[in-house]
C-alpha cells in the first residue's frame, strides 16, 4: 500500500498546465498560484513585520469572544473574495463565444467551489463571528459559556476552508454542485477526490458550526445578566438563540449524509446506490432536511443586525418586540416543514408537493410582519442614511422582490416549469445577497468600533453600497428573464443568441459587485489610516439603543466592569434618558477568564492534515493524526491550571476611568455624526 | 469559579429529596424495562398488542428519566429547559417522520413496494 494513498504529480496545479498548455488549465494553475503566492507573500509580510508573534500570543491563542469572531469575519471575508472572482470568470465563460475558454469540467469545479464556498465559508463564519462579538455583549455577558470550544469551533472552520483553497493547488475539487447528490457524485460516475474535498472540509466545518450552535444556546440560556429575562433580550439575541437551535438540529443530517456519502464511496456501502437496496433519493431528502434549516440559519442573525440598526438610526424604539419575537421562532419552527420544496420534481405524490408548498407559502407570513415591523419602525423616524442604514433599506426593497418569486416558486406547478432553470438561481441569490451579506455588511458597519475603537470610512462605505446594490441588480435580473426563457443552470456555455444580452448584463453587474468589494478592502483601508480622526473612545457612536454600546470602544477584555442588573428592555436608553453617560456599577468582584491557549489551533490542524489524509486515501497517516487529535483533547483535560484573575481593583480602576473619559468627551449633535468630531456617545439633538 | 464547598450538605433535607428523586427514576426504569422484556418473551399478548404496550412502556419510561435525572417537571424554573426538550422532540418527529413519509411516498410511486 502507498502511504500517500491516490495522491501523485499530476494532482499538483501546475502539471496540467504544462502537459496539456489551454486556457482552461492556465486558468487553474493561475489561481493555484494565486494561493501559493499568496500564502507567500503573507507569510513573508508576517516576517518583514516581525507580526509572527503578535499574531499568536494575540489572535490565535486568544480565547476572547471579540476576537475569534473578528478571525472568524477575517476567515469569511477572504473566502468571499474567492467567491466572486469565481463568479466573475463564470460570467466571462457564458459571455465568451461558444464554447468558451474553460473546459466544461473546469466550469463545473467552478460553480461546486463557488456554492460550497459561498455557503460554508462566507455566509457561515460571517454570521458566526458577528454573533460572537455582538450577542455576549448585549446580554451582559463577559463570554461565551465555553471559550475553548469556541476556539476549536474557529479553527475547524479555518481548517475546512484550508481544504477547499488546497484543493486549488493538490488536486481537483467535485464537479456535482454545491449539493453533491449521488449517484453522479458516486465512486463510479466521480471517481477521482473532487467530492472527498466536498465530504471533508464539510465534515470540518459542520462539527465545528454544531459545537457553535451549542455554544451559543447555552450561552444565552445561562450566561444572561440577571433580570434579563427572555422577553427583554435584544431581537439580535433572539435571532441567535433561533439560530442556534436550527444549528444544532440542523446540521446534523448533512453531516451524516456526507459521511454515508463517504462510506458509500471509499467502503462499498450502498447507501445511496441503485444496486443492492440503496437510495440516492434518500440523499436529496437528507440534505435538505439540512438545506433549508440552514437558509433560516444564514438569514435570520441578518433579520437580527436589522432589527437594531433600523431603530438607531430612525431614532425610534423598535415597532412591535413582541410580534418580532414570535416571527422568528414561528420561522425557526416551520424552517423544518419545507425541505421538500427543493425537490418537487424528484416523483413524490401531488398531494404531498401540495402540502409542503402551501407550508413553504405559510413561512412567507412570519417573514412579512417582520418587513412591516421595519417599516413601521422607520416610519416618522428621523431617519440617518449610514452605510449600515443604507444596506438595511436595501436589503428590505430587494429581499421582498425575492420573497414574491420566493413564493411564486413555492407552487408545484410553476416550480416544475422553472425547476433547474437560472429563474431559480436569480432566486436564492436575491434571498442571500440582500438577506445575509447585506445583514452582515450592516453588521460590520455598525458594530466595528466594538471590536476596534474607530469608526469604519463612511465616503466608502457608501460607494460600496451603491456598487454591490447595482450590481446585485444587474447580476441577478436578466437572469429572471433568461430563466423564464428556458436558460437552464449550471451549464458552461449556451448556444442560443436570445440569452447573449441578458448575460453581458448579468456579467457588467458581476464586475460591479467586484467593484463594490474592492471599494469594501479600500473602506478598511482607509478606516486603518485615518483612524485617529474615527476613534469613538466614549463608545456608542450612534446613539445606540442596545446593551453593548453602554461599554467604551473598544471593548475591554473584560467586557463588563460589573454585571449590570436589567429592569427593563432597553436599559442603556433607559439610563440615557435619566442624564447617564455610564450604567450604574453593580458590585466589583474578581472575576477569572480563560487563559490564552495554542490547544484549538492545534487540534483543528491536527483534524485537518487527517483530513486531508483521508481524501487521497492515506489510511495509515489518517489513523495517526485522528489518534493525535483526540491526545491533544486528552491534554486539554487533564490541565487545571486554565483561568486567570482579574482583580475588582482592577475593573474599578477601568470603571473609573470609562466614567472620566466619557465625561470629558466633548458633545457633539447628530450633524456631526460622520464627522471626526463624534468621538463617541454625546450625540444630542440640535435644539 | 467558585471553589468546591468542603461541606457537601449531605445532611440536608434538598440533598435527601435529591437523593430520593434519583433512586425512584433507577427503580422505576428497572422496573418498566423488566415488565417489557416480560411483554416480549412471555407470549401472553398477540404481537401487535404486546408491541403497542413496548412501545408505551419505553415513553413512560423516556418521561420518568427525563423527569429523574434531567431535572424537568412542570415547575417554573425548570420551564425553559421543558420547553427546548418539546422543542427538540418535535424536531426529530418531523424529521424521522417525514423521511419515512417522503421516502415511502416515493417508493409507491416506482413500484418498489414498501420501503
Amino acid at each position: 500500500m502507498n502511504i500517500l494513498g491516490s495522491l501523485d504529480w499530476n494532482d499538483i496545479f501546475i502539471v496540467p498546465f504544462l502537459k496539456e498548455p489551454t486556457l482552461s488549465t492556465g486558468i487553474a494553475a493561475g489561481a493555484g498560484g494565486i494561493v501559493v503566492l499568496g500564502a507567500l507573500a503573507l507569510a513573508l509580510l508576517l516576517t518583514v513585520k516581525g507580526w509572527w508573534k503578535p499574531l499568536w500570543s494575540e489572535w490565535i491563542t486568544s480565547l476572547d469572544h471579540k476576537k475569534i469572531g473578528v478571525m472568524y469575519v477575517v476567515l469569511s471575508g477572504i473566502m468571499l473574495v474567492r467567491g466572486v472572482l469565481e463568479a466573475v470568470v463564470m460570467r466571462a465563460q457564458q459571455v465568451s463565444p461558444a464554447p468558451g475558454f474553460l473546459s466544461v469540467e473546469h466550469h463545473a469545479e467552478l460553480f461546486s467551489t463557488h456554492g460550497t464556498i459561498m455557503i460554508f465559508f462566507v455566509a457561515m463564519p460571517f454570521l458566526t463571528g458577528l454573533i460572537n462579538v455582538v450577542m455576549p455583549l448585549q446580554i451582559g455577558a463577559r463570554d461565551m459559556e465555553f471559550p475553548f470550544m469556541n476556539a476549536v469551533s474557529l479553527w475547524l472552520s479555518v481548517g475546512g476552508a484550508a481544504l477547499v483553497m488546497a484543493s486549488l493547488v493538490v488536486g481537483h475539487f467535485e464537479t456535482g454542485g454545491w449539493t453533491a447528490y449521488p449517484p453522479y457524485t458516486g465512486i463510479n460516475l466521480s471517481p477521482n477526490e473532487g467530492v472527498d474535498y466536498w465530504i471533508w472540509s464539510l465534515a470540518l466545518t459542520s462539527v465545528g458550526s454544531t459545537l457553535s450552535g451549542i455554544n451559543f444556546a447555552v450561552t444565552i440560556y445561562k450566561q444572561r445578566a440577571p433580570g434579563m429575562t427572555l422577553m427583554r433580550m435584544p431581537i439580535f439575541a433572539w435571532t441567535t438563540l433561533c439560530t442556534a437551535i436550527l444549528m444544532i438540529f440542523a446540521m446534523m443530517p448533512l453531516t451524516v449524509a456526507s459521511l454515508m456519502l463517504a462510506l458509500d464511496r471509499q467502503a462499498g456501502f450502498h447507501f445511496f446506490t441503485a444496486a443492492q437496496g440503496g437510495n440516492m433519493m434518500n440523499f436529496a431528502n437528507m440534505f435538505w432536511l439540512f438545506g433549508h434549516p440552514e437558509v433560516y440559519i444564514l438569514i435570520l442573525p441578518a433579520f437580527g443586525v436589522f432589527s437594531h440598526v433600523i431603530p438607531t438610526f430612525s431614532g425610534k424604539k423598535l415597532y412591535g418586540y413582541t410580534s418580532l419575537v414570535w416571527a422568528t421562532i414561528a420561522i425557526a419552527v416551520l424552517s423544518f416543514t419545507v425541505w421538500v420544496h427543493h425537490f418537487f420534481t424528484m416523483g413524490q405524490t401531488t398531494n404531498l408537493n401540495a402540502i409542503f408548498g402551501i407550508a413553504t407559502m405559510t413561512i412567507g407570513v412570519p417573514t412579512g410582519v417582520k418587513v412591516y415591523n421595519w417599516l413601521l419602525t422607520m416610519y416618522r423616524g428621523k431617519l440617518r442614511f449610514s452605510t449600515a442604514m443604507l444596506f438595511s433599506a436595501g436589503f428590505m426593497f430587494t429581499f421582498v422582490i425575492g420573497g414574491v418569486t420566493g413564493v411564486m416558486l413555492a407552487n408545484p406547478t410553476i416550480d416544475f416549469a422553472t425547476h433547474n432553470s437560472l429563474f431559480l438561481v436569480a432566486h436564492f441569490h436575491n434571498m442571500i445577497i440582500p438577506g445575509v451579506l447585506f445583514g452582515m455588511f450592516a453588521g460590520v458597519n455598525y458594530w466595528f468600533p466594538l471590536c476596534f475603537g474607530f469608526r469604519l470610512d463612511e465616503t466608502w462605505g457608501r460607494r460600496s453600497f451603491w456598487l454591490w446594490m447595482v450590481g446585485f441588480y444587474l447580476a441577478f435580473m436578466p437572469l429572471y428573464a433568461i430563466g423564464l426563457m428556458g436558460a437552464p443552470r449550471r451549464m458552461a456555455f449556451f448556444t442560443d443568441p436570445a440569452y447573449l444580452p441578458w448575460l453581458v448584463i448579468a456579467m457588467f453587474g458581476a464586475l460591479m459587485v467586484l467593484g463594490g468589494l474592492a471599494a469594501q478592502v479600500i473602506q478598511i483601508w482607509v478606516s486603518v489610516k485615518n483612524r485617529e480622526s474615527l476613534m469613538v473612545p466614549a463608545g456608542d457612536p450612534w446613539d445606540g439603543r442596545g446593551l453593548e454600546w453602554s461599554l467604551g470602544c473598544p471593548v475591554p477584555e473584560y467586557d463588563f466592569t460589573t454585571v449590570p442588573h436589567i429592569t427593563s428592555r432597553e436599559p442603556w436608553v433607559d439610563a440615557k434618558a435619566q442624564g447617564k453617560r455610564v450604567i450604574d456599577p453593580t458590585e466589583f468582584v474578581d472575576i477569572h477568564l480563560p487563559k490564552s491557549t495554542g490547544l484549538p489551533f492545534v487540534t483543528a490542524m491536527i483534524a485537518t492534515i487527517g483530513a486531508f489524509a483521508l481524501i487521497f486515501q492515506m489510511w495509515l497517516i489518517a489513523a495517526v493524526f485522528f489518534v493525535a487529535m483526540w491526545v491533544t483533547v486528552l491534554i486539554r483535560s487533564y490541565d487545571t491550571d486554565w483561568e486567570e484573575t482579574i482583580s475588582a481593583e482592577e475593573l474599578r480602576k477601568g470603571y473609573e476611568a470609562h466614567k472620566h473619559l466619557v465625561e470629558t468627551t466633548p458633545k457633539a449633535t447628530f450633524e456631526d455624526e460622520f464627522t471626526s468630531k463624534n468621538r463617541g456617545l454625546i450625540l444630542e439633538e440640535v435644539v | 469559579m467558585s471553589h468546591i464547598n468542603s461541606d457537601l450538605g449531605m445532611d440536608s433535607a434538598e440533598y435527601k429529596h435529591a437523593l430520593a428523586r434519583y433512586v425512584w427514576g433507577f427503580a422505576l426504569s428497572i422496573v418498566l424495562t423488566l415488565l417489557g422484556v416480560v411483554l416480549a418473551g412471555g407470549g401472553i399478548f398477540s404481537t401487535g398488542l404486546a408491541w403497542s404496550i413496548v412501545g408505551i412502556l419505553a415513553v413512560a419510561q423516556l418521561v420518568i428519566q427525563f423527569w429523574a435525572f434531567m431535572h424537568l417537571d412542570l415547575s417554573k424554573e425548570a420551564r425553559p429547559d421543558l420547553y427546548l426538550v418539546l422543542f427538540t422532540f418535535l424536531l426529530i418527529i418531523l424529521m424521522a417522520a417525514g423521511t419515512v413519509w417522503v421516502l415511502a411516498d416515493l417508493a409507491s410511486r416506482m413500484g418498489m413496494g414498501g420501503m
